[in-house]
């Protein structure tokens, strides 16, 4: 039982195995694909996000610009003709109000600045005071010569944006436009302050899903502008953040990005993958990122594996319990079919146990030869042959009961057991009467039994015998093969009390009887041929010389080559007697 | 009743002014350093000194006050403000041949972190010649003589403020950085310095001793057992620094918050390292004193390009532990 049991483990474990490595190729085959193919499509979108973030802040930039750059004209009008130059600033600060201060340099060779007493320079400054505007003029100790936003602008000839400064608790940014003359040389400057949350707002409230990841922006001094982790502002460069957090392939996308360059790769910060889209936002000189953790972009596809496998492993677990039953029933049907062909193999034992196997049979007698051969297609047949010696005569039967395996196989015992119980003064016509009617008795199956008994006087070579539906025996003189007549009657078993008719002949010293089942007429090759009675009066034509164990084995090795490993589908028995 | 009462307010506020004057005394008044710079890892030793409480062991209350880029440090000992500072070594020796009679209690750096850094090839300092150098306010002016003293012709010297962002945007070519404050921030901003753009001072035959602490004469005579337990406290501090680097580093960080300066823990812990470099002088140990030799280096600086200034102060009278 213990080893059924773990037979039918084993081969449930071997099933369920084999479909999960099936699952295993199959879902890591489409986790592959899917991932490759959202990652594909992140690529892309996260690229048009960031791109639309920078343009974003790119239009807010160049409207800044756009808004300075428009008062050039006016402010170039006024310096020349000695005007107020606050009214320009005013102006300015009224139509843009994102701007929180106004400055207008001038270099000490200004004819203005050496007008009012300042021939180092000066500066003005226009700044918010409630709803009105101020204008003052900053004083000398001020050196705004050597500040950034002035400095910078003058020496590089163009547009400058300052990094951001801490000016009283607020983040303030600066944009300076120079004003060159004819020789290209800056004799003043007009600049605007204001909130580093004009710029970052743009980006921070772009993207409000979490799922897209988040946002970030690079100065150009390497500082982060925007970040959701606020520490990270205005402290954090993306070079010591990438060294804190063993990230080099995001400190070298954000050089790359600081130097122009757009576009998306993978990059690993702090022992996570992230999927970056950059972007350099011109002028401004900053670069602006979207950075996505690559688990929140697979996420969807891993919680549904994760579903998958769950139902995978519920749907292995009821496969596994049926596979046990059903490998534990089939295990059962094996052991007892195993059983069952172990009695067989004792069945088998035991009919060809009543089977004369030994010959010449005893006693043995000078005047006789027999040797008799039976092959059951199955473990047991219906095929039967006996033979015995009592007073000089020789008696003998050969059967064959209608269909095979067990039931076939407990006729023929009867049957055996039925003419070997006659009294030797019965004739073969009676023998056969005696075993027609105790089989046809209580015979619902109508199984029948073809046979001849025979009795063959030793002495005389008187020969009679009773056919009951059986083929006819053949009779084996020197070189030649015929087939002894006979009246037909009926096989045993059909019909009660059927009057069975008597053949009588004579056979001469040396000649043989040779007696068959339809197994050797009927023996099939492998392309359906049968063997015919003719090809055996054939071959026992060129063997009349032979002993009846020469002639039944050359019978039977011809047999067996002419089916040529194809199933033997009947009994085949050959018995030869040969008088002497 | 009116006589009693008149007696009373006087003798309470005679009481009250004792009191004050006694406080002082008992050193419920702290003394103040000044640093000549924001605070940062640069002044590690004496910040973790007072955080870790080694001032009050001394009994010393002492309190830290940065640079807020509008009072000097020498101005604010000159003026009593203060009563230690720290200073560069030819900073604190001009102001003394200026007459500000202040000493040497304790040198911290023994060596010059100054280079030159250019967006183009320096091969030599001979390729300054004629150059703009721009470099920020406070920076000291015997090194620009110095340095044009190895010119074949003068390089022009500038002060600007935020240097780094003006040589960033390429407004300007050469300035002038140091080992543990510029050169870090420049790189740490993305920017890629090559040795070949790079020289440094010391290359130069001036690797002049840096930071040490000050207070005048007047106070080190009257006050030397309070300048003993200063000096021995911030030696503490900044042997604590040296053995506890990410904690002292956390304590100047904090600092830095509490003044709204910008917070990167990488740049000060580069910074405190790098400060633990030029502490150790020749023996390679940290000895926080100053050596005749380093005297004599900024000594002769001044005597070769000090303008023609004949005056020669004594190593005794500027360092006085040796008296």
């Amino acid at each position: 039982m213990d080893k059924i049991k773990s037979m039918a483990m084993r081969a449930s474990f071997m099933v369920v195995a084999f479909v999960t490595i099936i699952f295993g190729i199959l879902i890591s085959s489409n986790i592959y694909f899917a991932i490759r193919d959202i990652e594909e499509k992140e690529h892309v979108q996260m690229y048009a996000e960031t791109k639309y973030l920078a343009y974003r802040l790119i239009n807010q930039v160049q409207s800044i610009e756009s808004s300075v750059e428009a008062h050039e004209q006016a402010l170039r009008h006024y310096l020349r003709d000695g005007d107020d130059v606050g009214e320009v600033m005013r102006d300015l600060l009224r139509r843009d109000k994102r701007l929180i201060e106004c400055n207008v340099g001038l270099e000490p060779d200004h004819f203005l600045a050496k007008t009012l007493g300042n021939p180092e320079g000066l500066m003005y400054r226009a700044y918010r005071e409630g709803d009105s505007i101020a204008v003052v003029i900053k004083p000398n100790d001020y050196h705004f010569q050597v500040q950034s936003f002035y400095f910078i602008p003058k020496h590089i000839k163009r547009n400058y944006w300052t990094e951001p400064v801490m000016s009283n608790g607020a983040r303030i940014i600066t944009f300076s436009h120079p004003l060159l003359d004819n020789d290209g040389r800056m004799f003043a400057l007009l600049s605007v302050d204001l909130p580093l949350e004009v710029l970052v707002d743009t980006l921070q409230t772009a993207i409000k899903d979490d799922n897209a990841g988040f946002v970030y922006a690079i100065g150009k001094s390497g500082r982060y502008m925007v970040h959701p982790n606020n520490d990270f502002v205005l402290n954090e460069t993306f070079v010591t953040n990438s060294r804190e957090h063993d990230a080099p392939k995001f400190e070298a996308m954000c050089r790359k990005a600081l130097a122009g360059a757009s576009g998306t790769q993978y990059v690993e910060y702090g022992g996570k993958n992230f999927l970056d889209s950059y972007m350099y936002v011109n002028g401004l000189g900053w670069m602006v990122g979207i950075a996505k953790s690559w688990s929140a972009i697979v996420s969807d596809i891993l919680k549904g594996v994760g579903y998958s496998i769950l139902t995978f492993i519920v749907c292995m677990a009821l496969l596994t319990l049926v596979m046990y039953k059903l490998m534990k029933q089939l295990t059962n049907m094996t052991a007892v079919k195993e059983s069952f062909e172990k009695e067989l193999f004792i069945a088998h034992d035991i009919q060809m146990g009543m089977l004369p196997r030994i010959f010449p049979a005893p006693p043995a007698h000078p005047n006789i030869d027999v040797f008799a051969y039976l092959n059951p297609a199955k473990e047991v047949g219906g095929d039967l042959y006996d033979i015995f010696l009592k007073k000089d005569k020789l008696h003998f039967i050969i059967g064959d009961v209608s269909g095979k395996g067990v039931p076939a196989s407990l006729v023929m015992a009867i049957t055996i057991s039925l003419f070997r119980s006659m009294d030797n003064a019965c004739s073969p016509v009676e023998v056969v009467t005696r075993i027609n009617n105790s089989v046809a008795a209580n015979n619902e199956r109508n199984m029948f039994v073809t046979l001849i008994v025979g009795e063959l006087d030793l002495e005389t070579g008187h020969l009679c015998f009773c056919n009951a539906g059986h083929d006819p025996m053949l009779l084996l003189t020197e070189g030649s093969v015929e087939r002894i007549p006979m009246l037909p009657n009926l096989p045993v078993g059909l019909m009660e009390d059927f009057p069975y008719r008597m053949n009588e002949t004579d056979i001469k010293k040396g000649e043989r009887l040779l007696l068959y089942t339809d197994g050797v007429a009927e023996a099939e090759n492998p392309d359906k041929n049968l063997y015919t009675i003719e090809r055996l009066m054939s071959l026992a034509e060129k063997l009349t010389d032979r002993s009846s164990r020469e002639l039944i084995d050359s019978i039977q090795t011809d047999v067996t080559n002419f089916a040529s490993g194809a199933d033997q589908s009947d009994d085949i028995t050959i018995m030869a007697i040969h008088y002497m | 009743m009116k006589k009693f009462l008149i007696i009373s307010v006087l003798f309470a506020s005679l009481v009250t002014m004792i009191a004050f004057a006694v406080s002082r005394d008992s050193h419920h008044v702290p003394y103040v350093l000044y640093t000549h710079w924001t605070a940062q890892s640069q002044f590690g030793g004496y910040i973790v000194a007072s955080e870790k409480g080694f001032y009050r062991d001394e009994k010393l209350p002492i309190a830290l006050h940065f640079d807020d880029s509008v009072h000097n440090a020498i101005d604010m000992l000159r003026s009593g403000k203060a009563q230690f500072v720290t200073t560069t070594l030819s900073n604190a020796y001009r102001a003394r041949l200026e007459g500000l009679k202040l000493v040497n209690v304790m040198q911290t750096m023994h060596h010059c972190s100054y280079s030159l850094l250019s967006h183009n090839k320096l091969k030599s300092a001979k390729d300054l010649a004629g150059k703009d150098i721009y470099v920020w306010h406070g920076f000291d002016e015997i090194f620009c003589r110095a340095i044009n003293g190895h010119l074949p012709s003068p390089a022009r010297w500038h002060q600007i403020f935020t240097v780094l962002e003006a040589f960033r945007a390429r407004a300007v070519d050469v300035i002038p950085i140091t080992c543990y404050n510029e050169q870090s921030e420049l790189e740490e901003s993305g920017y890629e310095i090559k040795a070949d753009n790079l020289i440094k001072v010391s290359d130069l035959g001036l690797d002049i001793a840096e930071d040490g602490v000050y207070c005048t004469e007047d106070f080190f005579n009257s006050h030397r057992d309070v300048v003993e337990a200063f000096i021995r406290a911030s030696i503490k501090g900044w042997q604590y620094s040296m053995d506890n680097i990410e904690e002292s580093v956390q304590m100047v960080l904090e600092k830095r918050r509490k003044f709204s300066l910008s917070v990167n823990h990488y740049h000060e812990i580069n910074m405190m390292r790098e400060i633990h470099r030029l502490l150790k002088d020749e023996s390679g140990t940290p000895s926080f004193t100053l050596s005749e030799n380093e005297f004599n280096g900024v000594r002769d600086l001044y005597r070769k390009y000090g303008n023609g200034t004949a005056q020669i102060i004594d190593y005794k009278e500027f360092y006085p532990w040796t008296r």
